[in-house]
């Protein structure tokens, strides 16, 4: 439309824009380059030819549209990688030799919990400063088995059966795994006790008796 | 005790719980017992006055229970790794205790008959091999720099890629736990004078490629100038009446502007007549004439009735 205008054609306009993009490309040629170009091109358009030509050649024309400007941008705008985004890391890093990022598994959750309970898995045997940490889960962590020195005797490894997957399995077992039942009826004995549940017992009884 | 050259003299450290140590108060106080359990029942029941929530009855000294229940730290069994404050330490907590470990920097070999840990890391990829790393376990027994991680210090100085110049090296348990913790990108210099313990020294280093075993005296540094580049930390357990000089001599020609040290001064090797509080305060001063800050004193107390290797 604006070009029919000017009296050019599409064909013309495009050749235009191509040399004004190579011209762009590289800037080192700016000027001397384009100064035959207009004459060749803006030639066939004889009115008013120095408001379309204008752009190409001088820098601050208040005619110049922004269209130009944009597409000057586009053409010499280098491509660019991406900024990192901030998120949880990986691996904790080269100065913890990259260790990986805690894998969750329900296992695991279940091994930290018991080692956040440890004091109460001793019984009274040993007594662990408490963990105020408040998530139980560390960021970083790994699942590893102990393996024995070459000078460790029988009494410090494991037999085959006694091996096993979790911290909870061994846990469990362990041949003190009565004395945690025990300890757990106790606890369930002495809350259930009184209450609601006592008296409709001794109502039970006494309907026996009759 | 660490010390830092030339920096800023700035507040000292607050006692800061490690792990399993108790809060430990400001120079010289008496340290408490550390997550113990081990067999025996030696080092349970020493908390004393600052044992943090172990000032209970030390309990019974056996095992409780049958075998296989409390075997703490016994081979087959999990552990979690996690890392520790301090850069390439790391914590390893099982069901009855919790352990200091290093990485393995070779992989399936320990250095003096220690335990370790082996860990499976699971492929990122599907069907892809899976890779170990390995742990070695650090006993504070064995060694005073675990021993002074346990009692809280608040800085080793030494990191992944840290030079380290480790005076009186002996066997090398130790300096093979500082060589994991700098890993392959750090060094460790480390000067032993007697041959006996150096050829121990010589042969962990052959497998320990950033170990650099230097069997000289270390009152000569000239004698191994030529093998030092200036050093971001001095290690020196030296144990000799006049370990303040050593030191001071070695870090004038190796330890880099605002480098740390870190000394273990036995008293009754410097001087067994005076009384260890006085030795302290005399070794402190001589250390502040070479230009040392003291950042931080800790007494180790129980962890060091045992010769070290």
């Amino acid at each position: 439309m604006a070009a029919s205008v000017l009296g050019l054609s599409d064909a013309e306009i495009d050749k235009l824009l191509a040399e004004a993009e190579s011209r762009l490309a590289n800037p080192d040629s700016s000027n001397a380059v384009t100064a035959p170009q207009q004459d060749a091109a803006v030639a066939p358009a004889a009115q008013t030819p120095v408001v379309v030509a204008a752009p190409s050649a001088a820098p601050a024309e208040v005619v110049k549209p922004t269209l130009e400007n944009k597409s000057k941008k586009l053409s010499v705008r280098v491509p660019q990688s991406k900024e990192k985004t901030k998120g949880p890391k990986n691996d904790a890093g080269a100065d913890w030799f990259n260790m990986p990022r805690t894998n969750l598994t329900p296992e695991l959750k279940r091994d930290l919990q018991i080692l956040k309970m440890r004091e109460v898995v001793a019984m009274g045997k040993q007594y662990f400063k408490k963990d105020a940490r408040k998530d139980f889960v560390p960021e970083f962590s790994q699942v590893g088995t102990i393996i024995a020195g070459a000078a460790d005797g029988r009494d410090s490894r494991l037999t085959r059966k006694e091996r096993k997957r979790t911290i909870v399995e061994e846990v469990l077992g362990a041949q003190v795994v009565d004395k945690y039942k025990n300890k757990y009826h106790g606890i369930q004995e002495k809350k259930q006790s009184g209450g609601k549940n006592f008296y409709k017992k001794l109502v039970n009884g006494r309907r026996k008796r009759k | 005790m660490g010390f830092e050259r030339g920096g800023r003299g700035g507040a000292r450290g607050g006692g800061r719980g490690g792990f399993g140590g108790g809060d430990r108060g400001g120079r010289g106080g008496a340290r408490g017992g550390f997550g113990g359990g081990r067999g025996g029942g030696a080092p349970r029941g020493r908390g004393g006055p600052r044992g943090g929530g172990r000032g209970g009855p030390p309990g019974r000294g056996g095992r409780g229970g049958a075998r296989g229940g409390a075997k703490g730290g016994a081979a087959g069994k999990k552990v979690i790794v996690e890392p520790h404050r301090h850069k390439g330490v790391f914590v390893a907590r099982g069901g009855k205790e919790d352990l200091l470990a290093t990485v393995n920097l070779v992989p399936g070999e320990s250095v003096y008959g220690e335990k370790r840990i082996s860990v499976e890391n699971a492929s990122k990829e599907e069907g892809g091999a899976s890779t170990k790393t390995e742990y070695r376990i650090w006993n504070p027994f064995r060694s005073k720099l675990a021993a002074g991680i346990l009692g809280g210090l608040e800085t080793i100085y030494m990191k992944p890629g840290s030079k380290v110049l480790y005076l009186g090296a002996a066997s090398g348990t130790s300096v093979s736990h500082v060589a994991d913790i700098v890993g392959p990108t750090g060094a460790v210099y480390a000067v032993e004078f007697s041959h006996r313990s150096g050829r121990d020294l010589i042969n962990m280093a052959t497998r320990r490629t950033n170990v650099i075993p230097i069997v000289e005296d270390a009152r000569k540094p000239m004698a191994y100038r030529m093998l030092l580049p200036m050093v971001d930390v001095i290690f020196a357990d030296v144990a000799q009446p006049d370990q303040a000089r050593i030191v001071g001599i070695n870090a004038k020609q190796f330890l880099k502007q605002g480098g740390g040290l870190l000394i273990s001064i036995k008293a009754s090797c410097i001087d067994s007549t005076a009384p260890p509080e006085q030795v302290f305060a005399s070794e402190v001063q001589k250390l502040r004439e070479d230009k040392f800050f003291p950042k931080e004193q800790l007494t180790l107390g129980t962890l060091t009735r045992i010769p070290f290797g």
